[in-house]
């Protein structure tokens, strides 16, 4: 199976993950980067695309790459491994656009690629203060335990920094 | 009378026509299915009853409204039929249906009719054979068709008693639609009422005028008390009393009274305002208002009963309105029709009134029309992404390019069409400030006279909504600071009355609205002196242009005003048309003779959603520059570039110097030449500033559909949106203006 197939079987594995809400169940959508695993919160999230061709805009937050045209919108997307202080990779077949909307804000998430849907059972996470105080850290929500594999996952809010740019912005 | 009243009138007897037709169209449909099933012996079906009665009762109700009162008979009559229908009472017999479609062809016969000539008059007999007909099928055929009144009263009485009695039997039930189309209705009429009113009192001999303005206040009465607006309606009723006291001459002191009355059209306005915004009509100041009202009436005319106005409202109603406005009109052209028409209602001959303005519209709720113009956008942008595709790259395809240029021509023309529904006139904008001029010269007790030209330019709605508050400070300025008092212009030898002129044209891509006054024009020396003192201006500012200095009077808080009045002085209101002009992507021409007067442009782009561009590219990185803003391109020579010492780069343009700004700088990405005279220079020109900006490539001339970044992204130096090009890639639109100021300016 190519990994283009790939993205389009978990696509609508997402689609059909969002109508089967249950109530102590929280369905996560997964990505490595480095050797760790992320997670966010499929309600967010309203598509997986493959690469698409960035145009910069000047004067951005490092980790914002540009604008990007999906089918007709214009969205900026954000690199998420700049985002962490990762160090950068160049962007492959692999690589893909998690598109979330946040209050009818729609920003793409630009990750090496996605792995699958998982469900973490709200009682199997940990809040994030228990891991650190740090300031830097308040986009982790918290961690997600299944069996010995650790989920960090991620509050979306916080990783766009929007109060920030607002401010830059105005 | 003036065109706008009679369009008034007419637009709403056209509403209804249209209604009317279509209701017909939906409901005949019915009568046919009533009719198979009279025959068969079959029950009829109780909703396609209910169907038919609703359409008589709805047409009734209208025509009532509207003094059409032929209309009126056969639809009450027919009405009462069915209701009988309805209860069970009576059978339907095929026999019968025949009638009630005989009917529905009259009401066709009339509808076409009242299209025409905006009533129904000259169809008196076939109405009365009908209701006569109508009638026996009703009370059975017992009871003799002679025994009925003649039609002429039977249509008085049932007028008197329409109010009455629809609002008894049948509960009108006042959807929000109504609510919406009354309040954009009289949203309108109180608008021209009020130019009315200022006119009469600046010309109290004009009789004509105050018809106009009685007329527009029976309609308006008209409305609220269809919908039951009780205050409104008592108020509207008193004015419309005092309008008519005038109109008879009754009252002489006219001048002194349109105050009151243009206090009380104030209350009537608050009244519509508290229902647009969602609250209830009812106006406190009523019963204290009425009063005031009720006592200047009397002194007038001190057979004045106030107790009367609430039950008798409907009937000056009737009395005034067939009798009076006919015969005004017919004393103009033709005396003699006045006699016979009494005691003759016979058909009137058409030469006797204006002839019928068919106006078709329909009202559209502006979401849908938004989106119309989104889709236009994206089909354009679609055309673009076929037509330029890469896979046709290098092809021969002669057949294609036709099509292509055709499709091109077509979504162009699209474009074009859906953009104009956008577009309203600019009048009711430029209305509102009739008002204004006329407070504001009494206030100040300086002599003011409005001028307004085209006001029939459409601009996009975006644009008329943002416009007004930048009118109102601008007119406000012009009149608090601008214009002299009286004895002061006269000792300037100037006239005493001043003249404030706004203006509305379009010009190449733009709309521009000017306002122009004769007063003491922009003092140059205070504005220089104010803008160093608040430290805007470094150094002493001579070498700045006049257009420049008067930039200054923009920036928040300043003002030169010595003292602070009730009208203006704090600074705000420039700042405010500045921000809103800047919304719209417009600029602000100032121009100012000192001691002859100022007038302010205020330019505005024509449509918010689409540019022409010439496409630029730089590095690896393409921009959108607006057209209207580019001079010309050109490849300069090697002598051509001076570079100065502290690094300015200046070309010399046929025997101009003009500077040069880079864009890769400005944006800190890799061009493909660094040197000048490899790379084409595009002559920019913003108010009246030249500069060049050096680019890698000029890629053509394109159409670009403006999209916003993201909100996520806010304002991005140097553009002013962005646009998706013909391969899909998304392109930034450069905006001329901050390039100026980013590169020349802050080097």
């Amino acid at each position: 199976m190519s990994e283009k197939a790939g993205n389009e079987v978990l696509d609508e594995q997402l689609t059909n993950a969002k109508e089967d809400v249950s109530v102590s169940e929280e369905k996560y959508l997964t990505f490595p980067l480095n050797k760790e695993e992320f997670g966010i919160d499929i309600q967010c999230i309203t598509e997986i695309v493959g690469i698409l061709s960035i145009t910069e805009v000047p004067d951005m937050e490092y980790y914002i790459k540009g604008v990007i045209n999906l089918r007709g919108k214009i969205i900026p997307v954000i690199d998420v491994r700049k985002r962490f202080n990762m160090e950068e990779k160049e962007y492959n077949d692999r690589t893909c656009i998690i598109v979330v909307n946040l209050d009818d804000l729609v920003v793409g998430l630009i990750v090496d690629t996605v792995s699958e849907v998982v469900n973490i059972p709200v009682n199997q996470i940990e809040s994030s203060s228990v891991i650190s105080n740090e300031a830097g850290a308040n986009y982790i929500k918290g961690m997600g335990k299944i069996g010995d594999r650790v989920i960090i996952i991620l509050d979306i809010e916080q990783l766009l920094e929007r109060e920030k740019l607002a401010h830059i912005g105005g | 009378m003036s065109s706008s009243d009679f369009n008034e009138t007419a637009e709403l007897i056209q509403t209804f026509t249209m209604e009317g037709q279509e209701m017909l169209d939906e409901v005949e449909p019915y009568f046919v299915n009533m009719q198979e099933s009279a025959e068969s012996g079959e029950v009829v079906d109780p909703e396609i009853l209910n169907a038919i009665f609703r359409l008589f009762h709805t047409m009734k109700g209208s025509a009532g409204f509207l003094e059409l009162y032929n209309m009126q008979s056969v639809t009450h009559e027919a009405e009462t039929l069915l209701d009988l229908y309805r209860k069970g009472d009576k059978e339907p017999n095929p026999e019968d249906i025949n009638v009630l479609l005989t009917s529905c062809d009259f009401i066709r016969t009339l509808l076409d009719n009242i299209t025409q000539n905006l009533n129904d008059k000259g169809f008196e007999t076939e109405t009365e054979d009908l209701v006569n007909k109508l009638k026996i099928i009703s009370n059975g055929s017992v009871q003799q068709a002679a025994a009925q009144p003649p039609v002429e009263e039977q249509a008085q009485e049932s007028d008197s008693t329409t109010g009455d009695s629809s609002a008894d039997q049948f509960e009108i039930v006042i959807t929000p639609e109504m609510v919406q189309q009354f309040i954009s209705e009289a949203t309108e009429i109180l608008d021209t009422l009020e130019q009315d009113l200022i006119e009469i009192e600046s010309n109290p001999d004009n009789e004509e005028m105050i018809a106009t303005a009685f007329r527009k206040l029976h309609t308006f009465k008209g409305n609220c008390g269809m919908l039951g607006y009780s205050d409104l309606e008592q108020l509207s009723h008193r004015l419309e009393t005092i309008l008519d006291l005038m109109r008879t001459g009754k009252i002489t002191n006219i001048k002194s009274n349109i105050k009151l009355v243009l206090n009380v059209h104030d209350i009537l306005q608050e009244g519509v305002d508290g229902l647009i915004k969602g609250g209830s009509a009812d106006v406190p100041k009523t019963e204290i208002m009425l009063e005031l009202l009720n006592d200047v009436i009397k002194e007038i005319d001190p057979g004045f009963k106030p107790e009367e106005s609430k039950t008798v409202i409907a009937a000056p109603v009737i009395e005034e309105k067939p009798k009076e406005e006919p015969e005004k009109k017919a004393e103009e052209k033709k005396p003699e029709v006045k006699k016979q028409e009494p005691s003759k209602p016979a058909p009137k001959p058409k030469s006797a009134k204006p002839a019928a303005i068919v106006k078709k519209d329909i009202r559209v709720d502006l979401d849908k029309v938004d989106k119309l113009v989104d889709l236009v956008g994206e089909i354009s942008l679609a055309e673009n992404m076929v037509v330029q595709n890469p896979d046709l790259h290098g092809m021969k395809m002669q057949n294609f390019e036709r099509a292509a240029h055709h499709l091109n021509g077509l979504v162009s023309e699209l474009q074009y069409v859906s953009m104009s529904l956008r577009m309203i006139p600019i009048a009711a904008t430029f209305r509102k400030m009739i008002r204004l001029v006329h407070d504001l010269s009494y206030k100040s007790g300086k002599k003011v006279t409005l001028e307004t030209k085209g006001e029939d330019t459409e601009v996009d709605k975006t644009v008329v909504e943002q416009i007004a508050d930048p009118l109102v400070h601008i007119v406000r300025n012009s009149i608090d600071h601008g214009i002299e008092p009286p004895d002061e212009r006269t000792e300037l030898g100037k006239p005493e009355n001043s003249i404030l002129l706004i203006e509305a044209k379009h010009e190449g891509g733009e709309v521009w609205i000017s306002i122009v006054d004769d007063g003491r024009g922009l003092n140059r020396e205070r504005i220089l002196d104010k803008a160093i003192s608040q430290g805007l201006i470094e150094g002493d500012g001579e070498n700045l242009t006049d257009e420049e200095v008067f930039k200054y009077i923009f920036e928040p808080g300043f003002s030169t005003a010595k003292k602070i009045t009730e009208v203006s002085g704090r600074g705000v209101g420039m700042d405010v048309v500045k921000r809103n002009i800047e919304k719209l992507k417009g600029n602000i021409d100032v121009k100012s003779e000192l001691g002859r007067g100022t007038t302010m442009t205020l330019r505005i782009p024509l449509t918010l959603a689409l540019i022409d561009g010439m496409l630029v590219q730089v590095g690896n990185t393409r921009y959108i520059i607006p057209l209207l803003e580019i001079k010309e391109s050109i490849k300069p020579g090697e002598n051509d570039v001076t570079v100065t010492p502290d690094g300015r780069e200046i070309v010399k343009v046929r025997g101009e110097l003009v500077p040069v700004a880079r864009l890769h700088r400005l944006y800190n990405i890799e061009p493909i030449n660094q040197e000048l005279h490899k790379s084409i220079l595009i002559l920019l020109s913003h108010h009246g500033k030249s500069f060049c900006l050096a680019v890698d490539h000029v890629l053509g001339q394109q159409q670009a559909v403006i999209k916003g970044l993201s909100d996520y992204i806010g304002d991005v130096r140097g553009a002013s949106g962005c646009t998706i090009l013909g391969d899909g890639t998304v392109s930034l639109i450069l905006d001329v203006g901050s390039l100026y100021e980013m590169s020349v300016l802050s080097n």
